[in-house]
């Protein structure tokens, strides 16, 4: 796209499904995820890229969805929380290790706990605790004290074959 | 609910010298980068722009080459891509510890080195580190190229000399000498590096006899501009370095020269007082690691 434009059609995938749609250029990713698709599993807090409830990962990269524009993820492929169980509903590794290690209370950071503890196991498979801390360190809880949260993480990087 | 941004343009750019046509060419346009600052002033409406111009996905701006004394690294490079770059990894580590340092991975995934610079928020990590080891900025607008020192490119709080209708390019870093070392040491809120109160970089380079050839030393957050302790670098050249070499030259430090804020983060004397202190364990970090390429 060349010429400036208010609005503009993007086309993103979604936790495997394909999107095609007409956007604001002012609308933020996340409001866009939330709002136009309806898919409310990722969070949306402090909306200033501080709480990273809003974390999502876009092409393999975990990002604020709060500090994105819509237009800017056009052609990209996004994962957010909703993509993690299998369509059985079954849960993914790390969802079963935070049920286990009871590493959410309330429950609002959770979707962006999640994405960003997917994507520390994905670049660094067998983090140590100093590790799992700066991993999540964008990432805001108010109930848990991170203890659990940590605890929940370590376990998956402790085994041989991580599947993330 | 938080508020909509401004009604605004946007547009993507394929090729920097598009980027560069439109930029000089629309009104009230700016560029967007990582976004990681611009968007959150958007959300403030305390200023921004009314048209967008992209120069996230630019290639141009990501190429990280190597020179024969310097590195020359595109503007768009994230952070991430900064922390992974072997390149610089090699001749200019302190950069890799630095920008590591920044946030969040979340925010090093979008950050761009450009952005930083460009954006020069007093507590941001690189204007010190890159005034410190004398790094030059190219900035590219209608008229052509021009070639920035660090020392005149960071004019002010959030102002560069970059002149309207140009952008930042690249930035060439000049590689890390033999016998040389940086170092770079923050007081940031809560000891976390989140929103540095001062921050203190130095880069020396030795003798081979171990004595002090080369130094600068360069403090943010203590004036509106990154500032050089030029006295203190005079007393410190042809010395050994030893704690009382420091003290000495220390204590020509200049303080006139320092005009620091007064926020909610830190009186305007307390910041003054931690100039020395942060500014020679940036030294000492930059002596040790001077000294542990000599070993090598
Ligand atoms: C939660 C959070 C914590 C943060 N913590 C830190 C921190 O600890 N340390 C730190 O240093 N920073 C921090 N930042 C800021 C972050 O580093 C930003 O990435 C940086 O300030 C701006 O870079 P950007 O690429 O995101 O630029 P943008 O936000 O896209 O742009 C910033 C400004 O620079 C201009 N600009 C961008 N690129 C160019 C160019 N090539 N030429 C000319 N102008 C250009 C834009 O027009 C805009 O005015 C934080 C940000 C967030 C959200
Ligand atoms: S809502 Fe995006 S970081 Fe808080
Ligand atoms: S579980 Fe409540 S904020 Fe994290």
């Amino acid at each position: 796209m060349t010429e400036p434009a208010k609005s503009k059609t993007i086309r993103v995938t979604v936790d495997g499904i394909e999107y095609t749609r007409d956007v604001e250029a002012r609308t933020l990713l996340v409001r866009f995820i939330r709002e136009a698709l309806n898919h409310t599993g990722t969070h949306f807090g402090c909306d200033t890229g501080h709480c990273g409830s809003c974390s999502v990962i876009v092409d393999g990269k975990v990002v604020k969805s709060c500090m994105v524009l819509a237009v800017q993820a056009d052609g990209a492929d996004i994962e957010t929380v909703e993509g993690l169980a299998n369509p059985d509903g079954s849960l993914h590794p790390i969802q079963q290790a935070f049920s286990q290690y009871h590493a959410l209370q309330c429950g609002f950071c959770t979707p962006g706990v999640l994405m960003a503890a997917k994507y520390l196991l994905e670049t660094n498979p067998h983090p140590n605790e100093e590790e799992i801390r700066r991993g999540i360190k964008g990432n805001l809880c108010r109930c848990t004290g991170y203890v659990n949260i940590v605890r929940a993480i370590q376990s998956l990087a402790n085994e041989e074959e991580v599947r993330v | 609910m938080a508020l909509l941004l401004r009604e605004l343009e946007y547009v993507r750019p394929d090729s920097l010298e598009d980027a560069v046509r439109l930029l000089s060419e629309l009104p009230d346009a700016g560029l967007l980068a990582g976004g990681q600052s611009l968007i959150n002033v958007l959300k403030m409406r305390i200023g921004g722009y009314s048209t967008l111009i992209d120069i996230s996905r630019l290639r141009e701006l990501k190429a990280i080459e190597v020179g024969e004394k310097s590195l020359r690294v595109g503007a768009g490079v994230t952070y991430d891509e900064l922390m992974h770059s072997m390149e610089v990894s090699l001749h200019r580590p302190t950069l890799v510890d630095v920008v590591g340092r920044i946030a969040d991975p979340q925010v090093r995934n979008r950050g761009t080195l450009g952005g930083n610079c460009c954006y020069n928020d007093p507590t941001c990590h690189l204007p010190p580190i890159l005034t410190a080891i004398g790094t030059v900025f190219e900035a590219r607008g209608s008229h052509g190229t021009r070639m920035i020192p660090a020392s005149e490119f960071f004019v002010s709080y959030y102002q560069t000399s970059l002149g309207p209708g140009e952008m930042l390019v690249a930035l060439h870093v000049p590689k890390l000498k033999s016998r040389s070392g940086d170092g770079f040491v923050p007081l940031s809120v809560g000891g976390t590096d989140v929103l540095n109160i001062i921050a203190g970089a130095a880069t020396v380079t030795l003798a081979e006899e171990g004595g002090i050839e080369e130094v600068v030393i360069v403090v943010t957050g203590a004036s509106e501009r990154p500032i050089r302790l030029e006295s203190v670098e005079e007393g410190l050249k042809g010395t050994a370095g030893q704690p009382d070499d420091a003290d000495r030259a220390f204590s020509l430090l200049d303080l006139a020269l320092l005009d620091p804020p007064d926020d909610v983060h830190a009186s305007a004397e307390y910041r003054r007082d931690m100039v020395p202190v942060f500014t020679r364990r940036a030294l000492e970090q930059a002596m040790k690691n001077a000294r542990r390429g000599i070993h090598d």
